[in-house]
């Protein structure tokens, strides 16, 4: 099958730093992003929380931005901006009209030439993370799930924690703390910069030139590898929380994104939760009306992945009723293979998914860093469909097989309270 | 665009920001439509850069004609996929599944969405099941059943949600007797009372051709659309309904009050603070849309300043206007740890209080025009998302050149404009 390619121009800079570049004049907009290669999981223990908090600062303050400035500078220019941490990476974004191309590059260079960030910024988004964690993890039903997941499947790696890290390590953190970090990760042969929409080529490179070569360049800290342990036995436990419906969450160790055999998940994922006739929806929320909700997903990390399967379980039924279900599912596929309708159900679905945010500036952008930075394959972004049209059923059942063992997953029943 | 040829970085002064080079215009783009024979609303967005289309049915309709059964328009749009003359409702998700394609559907307070998304070529096979979905829903008393097991379900789940209770709480006390008190799902009790006959009897109300907008989006011209129109939908009669009427009055609250929803063992405040507002066609919106902007609209606004960036009070606070087809309401949302909510609620109302009494500076009004009108492009950027400003004018009843006119009129308001819209 052939797919329409993105077409997108690899450079680098006089300090290094890598530059992918992307013309689409769809709209007179244009989308930049600076992906640096450091993520939760590369904070000591101790520290954590310190690569998100980081983020923060980064709209804090820079050598020639006041705190407070940032946004309010690039508003008045038509653009917005936004940035994310995850265990592997952290990234910050900003759209602009493409008359303002230089002023983007100008804005969001500042803050990688010098950190200055005062001590009052630094308590203040203290305080705001420690508010942004209560929201999505402690006053959230089933919001603690990440955290004791995490901690439950890995113990020898940065995965072990969520990336908004230990509210007591946080309020520990301090200036130094950052800019040692700062100094560390914060460089050019560390980081990506995209630039995708209305632009003229050769006038974006001199650009970003002028602005992104005051990069630091110099030996890089090593990264400390990574050495997790393998699982060798089921591990269940119970949370309670705050709600009404029990839940189950069941999380196996997978592949890393970009493995061939990554890919074999996604397609089991997506042949066991999406849609309503995918197999566990059919049986759990349709049939046997034993679950109010059913998701899988797939999170791809730089040294393992996630398979997550997620249910609500209605009024009445014990989550280890439905566990018990779920394996006897899978022990059918396992031994029976996949029919002809399933597998080609599910390539089509791919497909039509393939195309879902295709072309979008910001995907592109976000998409050339992020397979640059964990891979090292930035042509990723056109040939990594191809991954899910080279696998037979076959092979997707024996590796599914492999990986997806009881003594290799963690499985946790949520309970309501006082109940 | 002119640039200087001579980029010396030595020379960098990164003291002060680069100029803006002229910025170009942008037009809304250009879309087709017309209206079937018997009366529905076609729109058509031909765009052949991928092999996917997309089409949308929205029912002018929603939870404001649930009569009093509240969640009855949810469940009749829920019921549709289940089952018609001529499939199970397994058979329909089977097939929509088998082509790839993706079945959506949801209500709102003023319409009924179902939407298809699929690869151009299984467009066919998976209209044909749209189109029988939409006009031959069976209905059956075990699927019935079926769902409102869910429902409940769901219902159940959403009370142990901060969130879910603050805004329950502030609608009903606004929005008084009318639907637009209460939650479009339903509520556990009424859900449970919902029949077959509330379900056929809004379904023949209410998903008439005259309420039907209808917009394809990708790989289809517009002649290829308006022959599926008239083959699967052009056949029914035209209901002659009387114009829909506002059947209800909303009276705002003359003293301000106070409402606690305790819920035990929370470490956050969801809060949610606001007034009966005026209905879409009724809101004088660019400079109400501007004014909020300024206050709680946007990560700059003043009230998300003040509570996270000076204050770090929360992760993030934010005001918008709720505007629906016959009343609408404003509120300022936020989410707090408990021991500082009264100090949140006071910085909330001395903002509030300084919008309507001040006049904004001529520096936050400029920006925010720049800022509303540089980002409106992104807005353009899919098919789809142009697809539902077009659909939002049918549905609001607003004029055709609303988006032609976006950035002129944002432009044209005035800071006198805004104190007005504040008060």
């Amino acid at each position: 099958m052939k797919f329409p390619e993105i077409k997108f121009e690899q450079h680098k800079l006089s300090n290094g730093l890598k530059i992918f570049l992307n013309r689409n004049t769809k709209i007179p907009m244009v989308s930049l992003h600076t992906m640096f290669h450091v993520g939760s999981k590369d904070e000591e223990d101790g520290k954590s929380g310190l690569a998100h908090l980081f983020e923060h600062l980064m709209f804090e303050g820079s050598p020639n931005i006041k705190s407070g400035q940032f946004d309010l500078l690039l508003h008045k220019r038509g653009g917005n901006s936004n940035a994310y941490t995850s265990w592997d990476v952290t990234s910050y974004h900003m759209t602009v009209p493409s008359n303002e191309i230089e002023f983007a590059f100008w804005l969001d260079s500042d803050r990688y030439t010098g950190f200055n960030v005062s001590e009052e910024s630094l308590d203040i988004q203290k305080d705001v993370v420690h508010e942004e964690k209560m929201t999505y993890v402690d006053n959230a039903p089933y919001g603690s799930v990440e955290d004791e997941v995490s901690k439950r499947l890995f113990f020898n790696s940065g995965y072990k924690r969520p990336v908004i890290g230990d509210m007591n390590d946080v309020k520990n953190l301090s200036l130094s703390d950052l800019e040692i970090f700062f100094n560390n990760y914060y460089r050019a042969d560390n980081s990506v910069v995209s630039v995708s929409g209305d632009i003229d080529i050769d006038n974006t490179l001199k650009l970003l030139e002028k602005y992104y070569s005051g990069f630091n360049t110099g030996n890089m800290v090593v990264k400390s590898g990574y050495n997790e342990l393998e699982l060798n036995s089921e591990i269940i436990d119970t949370i309670y929380d705050k709600i009404t419906n029990p839940g189950l969450f069941i999380t196996y160790r997978i592949p890393k994104v970009g493995d061939k055999d990554y890919y074999v998940f996604k397609i089991i994922s997506n042949i066991l939760g999406d849609g309503e006739s995918s197999e566990l929806y059919k049986d759990l929320v349709y049939e046997s009306q034993m679950c109010n909700e059913i998701t899988t997903s797939v999170y791809g990390a730089e040294e393992v992945s996630i398979l997550s399967i997620n249910a609500i379980c209605n009024e009445g039924i014990s989550p280890d009723s439905v566990l018990k279900r779920i394996d006897e599912k899978l022990e059918h596929i396992f031994n029976f293979g996949l029919t002809e309708n399933i597998y080609s159900k599910v390539l089509n679905k791919i497909e039509t998914q393939f195309y879902k945010s295709r072309n979008l500036i910001n995907s592109v952008a976000d998409r050339l860093c992020y397979y640059e930075n964990i891979l090292k394959k930035p042509d990723m972004i056109n040939s990594e469909i191809n991954n899910y049209f080279n696998l037979d059923k076959e092979t997707l059942i024996s590796v599914a097989k492999k990986y997806l063992q009881k003594n290799k997953r963690v499985v946790l029943y949520y309970l309501p309270e006082n109940k | 665009m002119e640039f200087n040829n001579d980029l010396n970085f030595y020379d960098l002064d990164r003291s002060k920001p680069p100029k803006s080079k002229h910025s170009k215009d942008v037009p809304f783009p250009e879309f087709f439509e017309s209206k079937s024979s018997n009366g529905i609303d076609v729109i058509v967005i031909e765009d052949n850069s991928l092999p996917v289309i997309s089409v949308r049915f929205v029912f002018k309709a929603g939870s404001y004609f649930d009569e009093g059964k509240t969640g009855l328009s949810s469940f009749v749009t829920d019921m549709l996929s289940k089952g018609t003359d001529e499939m199970t409702a397994t058979e329909i998700a089977e097939k929509i599944d088998y082509y790839g394609a993706t079945l959506s559907y949801g209500t709102d307070s003023d319409a009924n969405f179902i939407s298809i998304y699929t690869l151009e070529k299984y467009f066919d096979k998976v209209f044909n099941i749209v189109s029988s979905i939409l006009n031959k829903p069976s209905f059956k008393e075990e699927e019935i059943e079926r769902l409102r097991i869910q429902k409940v379900n769901s219902i159940k789940s959403m009370k142990d949600e901060s969130d879910y209770l603050s805004n329950r709480a502030f609608k009903s006390r606004v929005y008084g007797d009318s639907p637009y008190a209460m939650p479009v799902e339903g509520l556990t009790d009424s859900v449970s009372k919902i029949n077959r006959d509330d379900i056929y009897e809004y379904y023949v109300n209410n998903f008439t051709p005259s309420n039907l907008i209808v917009a394809f989006v990708g790989n289809i011209s517009p002649e290829i659309a308006m022959t599926y129109i008239e083959n699967n939908f052009g056949s029914q009669s035209t209901v002659d309904i009387a114009e829909i009427k506002n059947a209800f009055s909303f009276k705002p609250i003359v003293t301000p009050e106070v409402l606690i929803v305790n819920k035990k063992d929370a470490v956050q405040s969801s809060l949610k603070i606001g007034q009966l507002s005026v209905s879409r066609k009724e809101a004088d919106f660019f400079p109400v849309y501007i004014m909020n902007n300024i206050l709680g609209g946007s990560f700059t606004s003043r009230i998300n300043y003040n509570l996270r960036e000076k204050n770090g009070f929360t992760y993030g606070a934010r005001s918008y206007f709720e505007f629906n087809k016959f009343a609408g309401d404003f509120s300022v949302e936020t989410e707090v740890k408990t021991g500082i909510t009264a100090a949140a609620i006071s910085e909330i109302l001395k903002e509030l209080n300084v919008m309507r009494n001040e006049f904004v500076t001529d520096e936050e009004l400029t920006s925010m025009k720049n800022y509303i009108t540089g980002n409106f492009p992104l807005q353009l950027e899919t098919p789809n998302s142009i697809a539902s400003k077009v659909i939002s004018l049918k549905l609001y009843d607003l004029e055709n050149d609303f988006y032609s006119r976006y950035i002129s009129n944002v432009n044209k308001v005035t800071k006198e404009q805004i104190k007005d819209a504040a008060v």
